[in-house]
């Protein structure tokens, strides 16, 4: 049961991007995994559950999770195929030799912010450890 | 007025222990200490062929095991009775141990010696510690021949991130259906280049190999050629 531990990282980077955003509160977040992340989607859900229920920060946040397939590249004929039953060969031509494109990821790649106008303004310097500014569209 | 922001980003959600993790391999190369993660679940016999071969390290090399459990000094008191130096750590409950645990351990720790091989004995268990980078250099998963040569094909992960599989109690094998070929097949089937290597505690039975592969994965990260 390490799925606590990683909602415990999906709280520390929401509480990071809600700070350095200067937003008010987190709405929505999306974690993007796949078969060799090996975290259970429905645990994760319930630890994130948990922990929403006894930190503020965390308060009305939706958590969405998308599945990625297990995808690899074959060295030898270079086609890239789904993976099945965890077995690291190439589908079209059988080689063993395969790099993993997809699949191992366990990744919060989006995050939808409540931001205050005039609070933003207000809200002074963010700090220092918050990491580079993330992407903002 | 309340604005909607989306924020597109890339971070993974156990960054933090995958960053502590980094600064402790660097600080153990730094210092030439080779560290080893066994990773097994419970009962397959690491601290077993930790005590079998241990002693016989210690005579050229300083060594030094951080034991993990959730609870009990039980491992550590079996390590220290071999004359090898121990710390237990025990997790209290959780099933695994992340790399802030090691690095709050070895701070502790830290003093005038320098190790040559420092062994991390993880929690018993085949899921979760995998996800988990310690800073080790080398990750060897333990399977025991009464645990049944499918394994894995069931822990994907722990297969595809060790760099050695040790497959332990070799000497029971005439008693069980456990075919070594399908293991090692199933096994490089996580990871192609996994070095398999078979042991036997009880008998000695290739406990030299297995203290040979340790020297020699040392030397290839601290002498290379």
């Amino acid at each position: 049961m390490h799925e606590l531990s990683v909602a415990q990282g999906l709280l520390h980077a929401l509480e990071n991007v809600r700070r350095e955003c200067g937003a008010r509160r987190v709405r929505r977040a999306v974690v993007e995994m796949g078969p060799l992340s090996n975290v259970v989607p429905e645990l994760l859900e319930q630890a994130f559950g948990t922990l929403r229920e006894i930190e503020p920060i965390l308060t009305g946040v939706e958590l969405e999770i998308r599945w990625v397939p297990l995808v690899a590249r074959c060295d030898d004929c270079h086609e890239e195929n789904e993976i099945e039953g965890f077995l690291f060969c190439c589908a079209r031509c059988g080689s063993g030799r395969v790099t993993l494109t997809r699949g191992d990821e366990l990744t919060l790649c989006d995050v939808e912010l409540e931001i205050e106008e005039e609070i933003a303004h207000d809200s002074g310097p963010t700090r220092e450890d918050a990491g580079a500014p993330a992407q903002v569209e | 007025m309340t604005q909607v922001r989306h924020v597109k980003m890339q971070e993974h959600l156990l960054k933090s222990n995958d960053f502590v993790a980094r600064e402790l391999r660097q600080r153990w190369l730094d210092q030439g200490t080779f560290v080893v993660n066994l990773l097994s679940s419970p009962g397959s016999g690491k601290t077993t062929l930790l005590e079998a071969t241990l002693p016989r390290l210690q005579g050229e090399h300083r060594v030094l095991v951080l034991e993990g459990d959730l609870e009990t000094e039980r491992d550590a008191d079996r390590i220290r009775l071999v004359g090898v130096e121990a710390v237990q750590i025990t997790t209290g409950g959780a099933c695994h141990l992340e790399a802030h645990v090691i690095s709050q351990a070895w701070q502790m720790l830290e003093g005038d010696t320098r190790y040559d091989f420092v062994f991390i004995e993880n929690v018993g268990n085949l899921v979760c510690p995998a996800s988990f980078d310690l800073g080790e250099h080398l990750r060897v998963v333990l399977l025991s021949v009464p645990e049944g040569d499918d394994k894995p094909a069931k822990y994907p992960k722990a297969f595809r991130t060790a760099d050695v599989l040790a497959i332990t109690k070799c000497d029971v094998l005439p008693y069980f259906d456990f075919q070594v070929p399908e293991a090692t097949r199933l096994a490089r089937q996580m990871r192609g280049d996994l070095e398999v290597i078979e042991v036997s505690a009880r008998t000695g039975e290739g406990l030299e190999s297995w203290l040979q592969l340790l020297r020699d994965r040392r030397d290839r990260l601290f002498c290379p050629r």
